[in-house]
């Protein structure tokens, strides 16, 4: 049997990790120069453009706070609706039942599955689930199709593959296509990697994504994209599996594209090439007006909701702000840590919000310790989120838990002798 | 009047005597009975953003009874971490409350020259002045270091821009970048490339001669980047030294 890490040496394989990969590594640096760069114009220009997007926020914080706070009885009212719209649904309450129930789905013998870019799926680890199943599995946005064949993890919530510059992705992509692809031509890369995936999605059995929001009164996914790669995965295949973690749920539609809207503006998309709102399989009557499921797109719609400690955190007053996030990456442009290291500052999600996503759901409170420990607690991140989600003080809880628990690292049990002198 | 500096301990640790022998130069100069509490800890504040729960609230008590005792008119630091904790944390979290109002250096020294309108000689030099973040974003403190700064003649005071803060309707300040000095507590192998990356990526391109933040653990970052970026060209200055520099 394995023996289990200590916690020093949890912090020695994280600190290696996160120096030697992300700190020490200029051309991170460099990239994470760029995206800042970009994110702050973009985001100007969308400010200038749609004013009204800074009244957004306040609400979206209204919507969040009642939503966590009604979580079970919103759980209820999704899984009505979506039975009603002739859909699937189940509430998974871990990681590892999620993937088995999507498994379940996907069925035997082996397929070929598309796949949009999820963090949810991210923390259930379910490419790695389904691929050891035999499936063959692709991430079809194109930074996360770029994490899959490099093998790495997204560096970003939105932007998985921040950390690369045009070089580097110049190169790969011409190794997986065969193709000369220069540096200087990014459409070149593009139309590359489509080609590639066309013919994945024109043969795939199963389509996956995840959702940025749910509203509980009629079971609707809403996806925001810019790639059209959801576009495919959610019509081609047969069947078409989300799973979603339970925050993601709001109360209405209303509600729901409120969240979206907040999403991508801060996000850092003017607008969004598409938004995707889905209720259920296809269908017509368009024949003596009898329903019939399975017309253009899939015939049958799944949707897993995901629990993995989030209805528990839910109703914990000093922590259940972490499921306020909508993953929007908003923070990370701004984190003094996140600059020098992307993604490499947390385990399975990023930044200081995601050290606490860490903590709470995908890692544990052992795993989490170092990345908890990584941030410079300079409350910036809530300044930029949009919904004021005050990081640093949860940091700051959960540093004393860790504490308690012996997870905090040699060096602060050391100030409590040297500096304290107790 | 009498005042308390908290955090002469603190500036020791760092290194940062000559911050030090500024402030309390300073104070001489404004006439102030100037007292130190005897045994104090470094940073005990530090116990509560690190997590050391087991004996924060003694030392808080214990920094409590020393003030009580001393019975000065006001607590001061240079440090925002103990303006920030004594206004919420410990008496939510301890039920303790000082028995005079904790300032920040900066909060003190505006309400001071407000009163005396100090005549000060010019200093024209471009300085760079870093919002703390538990002063600035944490506790929304950033006029009185700017009022400050206004008294001395001829210093350009640059400050951090963000292209959205005015369309959000805030403060720049409250998006000043953070030279991370509270890893030094925790990781500071990490903390140094943070800092020499603050420099390079915030200072650098701005070109003053100086430059500073309003907290002295900030301040400390900042001195810490330049050092380990190689900067020579930005001299570390905290606000006190110029002013104790100026002062006629
Ligand atoms: S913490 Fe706020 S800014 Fe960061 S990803 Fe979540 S919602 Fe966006």
């Amino acid at each position: 049997m394995e023996k289990e890490k200590s916690i020093q040496e949890i912090y020695n394989e994280y600190l290696a990790e996160i120096i030697g990969d992300g700190a020490e590594n200029e051309t991170l640096r460099e990239a994470m120069r760029r995206a800042r760069a970009a994110y702050r114009s973009n985001l100007k220009k969308a400010l200038e453009t749609f004013p009204e997007s800074v009244e957004y926020k306040e609400k979206a914080r209204k919507i969040k706070e009642y939503s966590i706070d009604h979580l079970e009885e919103l759980i209820e009212r999704t899984m009505e609706a979506v039975r009603r719209n002739h859909g699937h649904v189940y509430l998974a309450k871990d990681a590892e039942e999620a993937n088995r129930i999507i498994a379940d789905i996907v069925g035997e013998p082996k397929k070929i599955i598309v796949k949009g870019k999820s963090l949810t799926t991210e923390e259930t680890e379910l490419r790695q689930y389904l691929q050891e199943k035999g499936h063959e599995v692709w991430e079809t946005d194109l930074g996360e199709f770029l994490v899959q064949v490099r093998n790495a993890r997204p560096m970003h919530m939105l932007a998985p593959s921040v950390d690369l510059t045009r070089e580097e992705a110049a190169k790969l992509i011409s190794e997986i296509t065969g193709k000369k692809l220069p540096p200087d031509k990014i459409e070149d890369m593009v139309a590359a990697v489509r080609e590639f995936l066309r013919e994945k999605f024109t043969s795939a059995h199963v389509g996956i994504a995840g959702a940025n929001a749910i509203s509980a009164d009629t079971g609707t996914l809403f996806i925001i994209e810019n790639e059209g790669n959801i576009k495919l995965t959610a019509s081609l295949p047969e069947k078409f599996v989300a799973l979603v973690g339970v925050e993601k749920i709001v109360p209405s539609l209303d509600d729901a594209f409120h969240m979206v809207k907040t999403t991508w503006r801060f996000a850092n998309y003017m607008v969004p090439s598409y938004v995707h709102m889905i209720s259920g399989p296809s269908k017509t009557g368009d024949i003596e007006k009898v329903t019939t499921y399975g017309a253009h797109g899939p015939k049958e719609f799944h949707l897993v909701l995901l629990d993995n400690g989030r209805i528990e955190l839910s109703k914990n007053p000093d922590f259940k702000e972490i499921l306020y996030c909508m993953k929007c990456g908003a923070c990370m442009y701004e984190c003094p840590i996140f600059w020098i290291a992307a993604g490499h500052f947390g385990v399975r999600y990023p930044g200081g919000i995601g050290a606490l996503w860490d903590a709470f759901i995908a890692k544990g409170f052992k795993e989490a310790a170092p990345a908890v420990y990584s941030c410079a607690i300079c409350d910036r991140c809530r300044v930029r989120c949009p919904l004021n989600i005050d990081t640093a003080r949860m940091i700051i809880k959960l540093r004393a838990i860790l504490y308690e628990k012996g997870y905090a690292p040699d060096i602060v049990k050391e100030v409590k002798t040297k500096l304290f002198k107790r | 009047m009498k005042v308390v500096l908290a955090g002469r301990v603190n500036l020791e640790h760092t290194g940062q005597e000559d911050v030090l022998e500024s402030i309390i130069s300073l104070m001489n100069k404004l006439g102030v009975d100037l007292a130190f509490i005897e045994n104090e800890v470094v940073c005990m504040e530090a116990s509560i953003n690190l997590g050391i729960s087991d004996v924060a609230e003694e030392l808080f008590r214990e920094f409590k009874e020393a003030v009580e005792e001393i019975k000065p008119d006001v607590v001061v630091s240079a440090y925002a971490a103990g303006v920030a904790k004594w206004k919420r944390d410990v008496p939510e979290r301890y039920g303790l409350k000082l028995p005079v109002p904790y300032l920040h250096l900066t909060e003190f020294l505006a309400d001071e020259f407000r009163k005396r309108k100090p005549n000060l000689k010019p200093f024209p030099h471009r300085y760079f002045l870093q919002h703390g973040c538990t002063l600035g974003r944490k506790l929304g403190k950033f006029q009185p270091a700017r009022e400050v700064l206004s008294h001395v003649p001829e210093l350009e005071v640059i400050e951090e821009d963000y292209p959205t803060a005015e369309l959000e309707g805030m403060d720049p300040a409250m998006f000043n970048s953070c030279p991370a000095a509270w890893l030094n507590f925790a990781q500071p192998e990490l903390g140094d490339y943070a800092k020499e990356n603050y420099v390079l990526d915030v200072l650098v391109p701005r070109k003053p001669e100086f430059a500073g933040s309003t907290c002295a653990n900030g301040h400390y970052g900042i001195r810490q980047g330049l050092e380990i970026a190689e900067i020579e060209d930005i001299k570390p200055l905290y606000f006190t030294q110029i002013l104790d520099q100026v002062w006629r």
